[in-house]
Order: C-alpha cells, then sequence, then structure tokens
C-alpha cells in the first residue's frame, strides 16, 4: 500500500511516557465522564451551591452540602457513566481485540476505570472548591472541614466502582441507566428508609445523616468519628469491587487472582469493620461518637477570643458570628438601657452555644440544619453574666436588618425577669415580660390589662418602678393589681 | 512450526464448530478456506486464544497457550483481526492503533514508530488524525488491519481482511500480505478464492470442521481440472474438492 503521511514519522521520534501512563491518557482524553461536566456544573450550582449560600456562612453548616446535595446528585451519574464505560468493550464488541492482548483485561479495565473516576473526583473537588471558596469570602472564623470531602469522595469511588462492574460484567445499553436507577434507590430510598425503622447502623453509614451540629466547628470540635467509619465503609466496598473484577478478570494468571483476592478480602475487611464500629456509635450532645476511632482531643471546647460590642451592657459573640453582631446589638440595645445598672442586671451579654439541647438524635432523622439550633438565656456567675444562645441565624445573603432577633430579645427579658429556676413564673412577670417586649394581648384579660398598664409608661417611668421592685418581681411577690 | 494444531475441537452446546483438526503450520502465508459456517472463525479465534478449545492440543509460536506466562508471551507476539471489528468511534486511527500498541505491550519508545509505519502500511496516513466513526467501512477495515500488524507479529491471524475492501485497496493488501509472509506467519481465513490464490503459498479448505484439503493454491486448482462450478480455475478447484468431500 501506498505510504502517505509524512508527519506522523516526525512526530514517531519522541519518547513518551509510560506504557500505563500513555493508556491512562489516552482513556482521559476519552472518557465520557468529560461530556457529563457541564451537566454536573449546574447541578452544582442549582442544587448544592444555591442551598449552601441559603445558609449562615459557617464553614461546617455550608458543608453539609457537600454529603447532602453535591454527593447524591453526582453519584446518580457517576455510576450510570461508570457502567457505559464499563460496557464499553461489550458494546462495541472489542471484546476479542482486548481479550487477546497481552496486557491483562483487568489492567485495561483498571485504566477506563482511573479515567472515568479522575474526572469525577476532579469535578466534585471542583465544585468544592467553589463552594469553599465562596464561604471564605463570608466567613469571618474558622476554616473548612476536609472530612465531608473524604467521605464524599469515597462514596462517589463506590458508586464509580459498582457501576463500572455492573457494565463489564453484564454489558449493555441498558446496563448504565439500571446503574444510575439502582443508585437512586439505594442513595435516596434504601438509607431513608431505614432510617425510620430499626437500623441504626445502616442510617448511620448513609453519607446523608452526617448533619453537623449548628455549632459544630464553632463552639466544639465536630467529631470526625461517623465520617472515619464512612470513608472505611465506602472505600472498602470499591476496593472490594474492583478486587472482585480482579477475579472476574484474572484469566488464569495466578498473580493477578491472589492479588485480586487480597485486594478484595481487605476491601470487605474495610467495609465489614466500619459496619461494625457504626454499630458502636452512641450519640451524644456534641455528635456522634465511635468509641474506636474517637480522639479525645475533640472533646474540648474550641479556644477563641468573643468579639464584643461595648455597651451599657458589652454584647460579646464568638467570633464566626461577627457578622450578626451589630444587628445583635441593635436588637437587644433597648432592653440594655432599660436593665442597665438595675439590681441582678448583668455586666455582660456573651454568646454560648446551643449544642446543650439535648436534641441531637434528631440530627439522624433530618436534613434541616435549621432545627438544630435553639435559643436560650442563662443569668449565671458572679458578676453577673447573660449567656444568650442565638437562634435560626439568616442567611449572610439576607440582609441583617431584616431579620427578626426577637426570641433573643424574649430570651434576654425572661432571664432577667422571669421565674428563678426550678420555679413557675406568675402573671405579674409574665404581664411585664409583655409590656417590656410590646407584645402585649388585647384581651380584657387582667393580665393583659396589667401589660398594656406598664407599656404605656415612659422608660424612665418603667425603669424607676423596676428598680424598686425588681427583686419582689423575680421572687414572684408583686400581684397583678401592683403594676402601675 | 508456528502453528501446531493437533486433534482441536470446539463445541458450542450440541453444535461441533470444529472437529478434531490436525493443522501445522510454518512462515508464509497460509489461507483457510471454507463456506459460511465451515468453522474458520472458531479455529481462527481458538488460534488468537481468544476462545478455549473443548479438547485436543494447541501450540503457537513453540508455547502453549494454556499456560499463562506463555499464553502472555504468545500474544505479545500475536496480531489478529477478528470478522467483526469492533472500535471505538470517538478514537482517532493513530489513537486505535496506539491503543492495541500499549495492550500488546510494546516497548513505549517504540511505538509512536510502530503506530505510524502501521498506519502508512495501510495507506490511512491522510486519516491517521480523523475519528473512527468519519471512516467508511473499508477504511475501518484497513484501521483493523493497522492495529494487527502494529506488533511486527510472528503470528497475524486475519480473518476475512478484505472483506470491504474496493478492488485497488485488495491488489495493494495481498501485496501487504506476501511482504508480511516472508518474515512471520499469516493466517488469513476467508470465502474469496482470489485472495488465496494471490496471496498464499499455501491453502486449507475447512468444511463441517473438519479439513477436506490441504496443500498449495495449484494443487487445489488441479482438483478442479474437467469438473467442478466457478468462473477461475481455483473456484473450481474448491466447489470440487467441496462437492467430493460431501459426497
Amino acid at each position: 500500500m501506498t505510504s502517505v503521511a509524512v508527519p506522523l514519522r516526525a512526530q514517531s521520534e519522541r519518547v513518551g511516557p509510560t506504557r500505563r501512563a500513555r493508556l491512562l491518557r489516552l482513556e482521559l482524553r476519552h472518557s465520557t465522564m468529560i461530556w457529563l461536566l457541564p451537566l454536573l456544573g449546574a447541578l452544582f450550582y442549582f442544587d448544592a451551591f444555591r442551598t449552601a449560600a441559603g445558609y449562615p456562612p459557617f464553614w461546617f453548616v455550608r458543608s453539609s452540602v457537600i454529603l447532602n446535595h453535591l454527593v447524591p446528585d453526582f453519584s446518580l451519574f457517576v455510576a450510570g457513566v461508570a457502567a457505559w464505560t464499563g460496557s464499553r468493550d461489550g458494546r462495541r464488541e472489542t471484546v476479542d481485540l482486548v481479550t487477546m492482548a497481552a496486557q491483562p483485561r483487568c489492567a485495561t479495565a483498571l485504566a477506563s476505570f482511573a479515567a472515568t473516576t479522575s474526572w469525577t473526583l476532579a469535578a466534585f473537588l471542583g465544585c468544592v472548591a467553589v463552594l469553599y471558596g465562596a464561604t471564605a469570602t463570608q466567613a469571618s472564623w474558622g476554616g473548612p472541614p476536609w472530612w465531608p470531602v473524604a467521605a464524599g469522595a469515597a462514596v462517589l469511588c463506590a458508586f464509580c466502582a459498582l457501576g463500572f462492574a455492573a457494565g463489564l460484567l453484564l454489558p449493555g445499553r441498558f446496563t448504565a441507566p439500571l446503574a444510575a436507577l439502582v443508585t437512586f434507590l439505594v442513595l435516596i430510598v434504601a438509607f431513608r428508609v431505614v432510617i425510620h425503622e430499626s437500623h441504626p447502623t445502616f442510617a448511620l453509614l448513609s453519607p446523608m445523616n452526617s448533619v453537623p451540629h449548628g455549632d459544630a466547628g464553632v463552639f466544639f470540635h465536630y467529631f470526625p468519628d461517623l465520617y472515619i467509619v464512612q470513608i472505611m465503609f465506602f472505600a472498602g466496598i470499591a476496593i472490594a469491587v474492583l478486587g472482585g473484577l480482579g477475579l472476574a478478570t484474572a484469566s488464569g494468571s495466578r498473580i493477578v487472582w491472589r492479588t485480586a483476592a487480597v485486594v478484595t478480602a481487605l476491601g470487605l475487611a474495610a467495609a465489614c469493620t466500619g459496619v461494625g464500629l457504626a454499630g458502636t456509635a452512641r450519640v451524644e450532645a456534641d455528635g456522634v461518637v465511635i468509641p474506636a476511632v474517637h480522639d479525645a482531643a475533640s472533646d474540648r471546647p474550641i479556644a477563641y477570643t468573643p468579639v464584643c460590642q461595648q455597651r451599657a451592657i458589652p454584647v460579646c459573640v464568638q467570633p464566626a458570628f461577627r457578622a450578626y453582631l451589630p444587628d445583635l446589638v441593635a436588637t437587644l440595645n433597648p432592653l440594655i438601657h432599660q436593665f442597665a445598672g438595675l439590681p441582678g442586671a448583668p455586666v455582660r451579654v456573651e454568646q454560648s452555644s446551643s449544642s446543650t439541647i439535648p436534641e441531637l438524635s434528631v440530627a439522624l432523622s433530618t436534613t434541616e440544619i435549621d432545627t438544630l439550633v435553639g435559643a436560650s438565656a442563662t443569668l449565671t456567675g458572679n458578676p453577673l453574666v447573660l449567656h444568650l444562645a442565638l437562634t435560626e441565624l439568616p442567611s449572610q445573603s439576607e440582609p441583617p436588618s431584616s431579620q427578626p432577633l426577637a426570641i433573643e430579645q424574649a430570651a434576654f427579658v425572661d432571664a432577667f425577669i422571669g421565674p428563678a429556676e426550678g420555679t413557675l413564673g406568675d402573671p405579674a412577670q409574665a404581664a411585664i415580660e409583655a409590656a417590656l417586649l410590646h407584645s402585649a394581648s388585647s384581651l380584657p384579660t387582667p393580665a393583659a390589662q396589667a401589660a398594656n398598664r406598664f407599656a404605656a409608661l415612659a422608660p424612665n417611668v418603667q425603669r424607676a418602678w423596676l428598680a424598686s421592685h425588681l427583686p419582689a418581681l423575680r421572687a414572684g411577690h408583686i400581684a397583678l393589681a401592683q403594676i402601675p | 512450526m508456528n502453528v501446531d494444531i493437533d486433534h482441536l475441537t470446539r463445541k458450542f452446546g450440541r453444535t461441533q464448530a470444529v472437529a478434531g483438526v490436525n493443522l501445522q503450520v510454518g512462515p508464509g502465508v497460509f489461507g483457510l478456506l471454507g463456506p459460511n459456517g465451515a468453522g474458520k472463525t472458531s479455529l481462527l479465534r481458538m488460534m488468537a486464544t481468544v476462545l478455549q478449545p473443548s479438547s485436543g492440543s494447541l501450540r503457537l509460536l513453540g508455547r502453549d497457550p494454556h499456560n499463562h506466562s506463555q499464553r502472555r508471551e504468545i500474544r505479545r507476539r500475536l496480531g489478529y483481526l477478528p470478522q467483526n471489528l469492533g472500535y471505538y468511534p470517538g478514537f482517532t486511527v493513530v489513537e486505535f492503533v496506539e491503543y492495541f500498541a500499549l495492550l500488546k505491550e510494546m516497548p513505549p519508545a517504540r511505538i509512536p514508530a510502530a503506530v505510524a509505519d502501521a498506519v502508512e502500511r495501510v495507506a490511512l496516513g491522510e486519516e491517521a488524525r480523523s475519528k473512527l466513526r468519519t471512516l467508511s467501512g473499508g477504511m475501518l477495515r484497513r484501521v483493523g488491519i493497522a492495529q494487527a500488524i502494529v506488533n511486527d507479529p510472528e503470528l497475524l491471524l486475519l480473518d476475512e481482511p478484505t472483506a470491504g475492501l474496493d478492488p485497488e485497496q485488495r491488489v495493494q493488501f495481498r501485496a501487504v500480505l506476501r511482504e508480511l509472509g516472508e518474515t512471520s506467519t499469516v493466517v488469513v481465513s476467508t470465502h474469496l478464492v482470489e485472495d488465496v490464490g494471490a496471496a498464499c503459498t499455501e491453502v486449507a479448505l475447512i468444511d463441517r470442521g473438519n479439513i477436506a484439503f490441504r496443500g498449495t493454491p495449484d494443487e487445489l486448482t488441479a482438483r478442479g481440472a474437467g469438473h467442478g462450478l466457478g468462473d477461475s480455475p481455483l473456484e473450481r478447484g474448491y466447489s470440487a474438492v467441496l462437492a467430493g468431500g460431501r459426497a
């Protein structure tokens, strides 16, 4: 036959990279995953990114979208594309050509798998970089948490391996959509169903249940225990599946077979260990503790220097909440003016963690961040300090001034006026609280009438009355009729 | 002998595709002739180490393909063009040939030159950067030949290599076959007797899984002298042998 192309000859003289690197380069260049990148980018923007933008700019809260939105969104497509790639030789009728090659079939398959997984992880990490980059511009304290990223990567690798194995062993045009459908059923249905059943172990293994507490990474370290176990479980599955593929494609090679058997055993051991450890988990106020992997150092609260705004009563918040300080001060300012200098008034208002609310178990059955945060205020110490837990923080994207912080006002007033710990409040206390909060009812009840009477007084008159009657009011010795 | 086959059989369920074939093939171009369903492709796939024989023994290039390490050695020295060539539509000609050069474990430094050489030998230099999805059936067949010869195989197995080639390409390809046959063993399975007559030094005629004739193309021609059907002497010899065997 005639010789035509000259440039090929010239290019052929250079020495390229190694055989495996070249194989991987070819697979990377022709990976189907490339075609899916724009779709994954759009999914990330419209689901994970926009959801995160609606959360307060705290690292752990924002990072929750990685496992709750980004990974499930990606997993469906990743499993489908991996199955499509795995079934390539079967669909394209190149099985004979690939089988008769000297390179073991498992090595060829591994190159295809590595290319698909590499693009998947690159897309995933790119999205995480965008998410964290945006958070970095808004968060005033702390740093990006990497455990959710590692867990997400392990989950994606596992679904990539499962999809690829399905495609390789059952090649066909319908393998890819079936793999995506099965992934959907596993992630969205199966894990969600077991949450409500009596299988807490499997519920804990679901990546979508790793909802961090609202104060994680702010007042206390988030326990990585659950992430570690999830990584063990999903990475174990990925390794075991790859080992299984090696066993299926060993084609008589003892070395390949033995190596694949060892890899499969290691993967299964890791996955089973993950399941076993998840069974030992206990839910505590600060997070899920798994004794075998728990680091006692993470039990200590995070040290920080509060950010304060000086007023008659200084108001201090954790540095992560710096952006909310002006709004909080503006909210509390009328009360501060009213209470400063009164007997039993606090010398400082300090933000405290809301983690003492023993509702973390709720975290296992919900993905709603807001439900994890409560509001409370307590007056403790000598001199008295008002510890105020902030509640339902507005997102950074909304103007702070538009956000009502009335619940903090109520907590402040209740801590100051309300009954002592262990006692019930009386009508006079409730009436004064309602008057100070301008929330008195218009109903013709004695309490409402008393509250409206007190609210109608000038602030200096209110303050003078409180200065002389506060101890009696707090002790429950004031009757409604005594309220001016 | 580069191919040494002894009582080789292959069954697919109740169908006996290859029924106790004995065959020894040395260097040169060896033709496997036979009607459709005679067992040519099954025999070739066993020689390509893709298909396991049901019974009998097979030695290729002096090695036993049952042994894993020897099979790997054989595969490094083997070229194979299947009857139905599968391909990856998104690959270019060069990438496709390079891909199989890598799978055949050629030394990386040699691959670019070998790929260029193989692509030029099948006259696809101008289409070297074209995606396979844009090529015609004949061009794809030539890509398949390029991937088969890229490793300079000692044993080259070609299943219907000229199917889809136009007459000019077929003539050129026969020249390539003769050239390859000077240094290695080339086994060509075909039902086109012109290819055998023009390129093969030896020929075997397979019918119903058995070898019905073994000899040179001239000897096959001689079998058809005075009787047999066909337009050419070789075709008459072919049909005479088949008719004799079936009788």
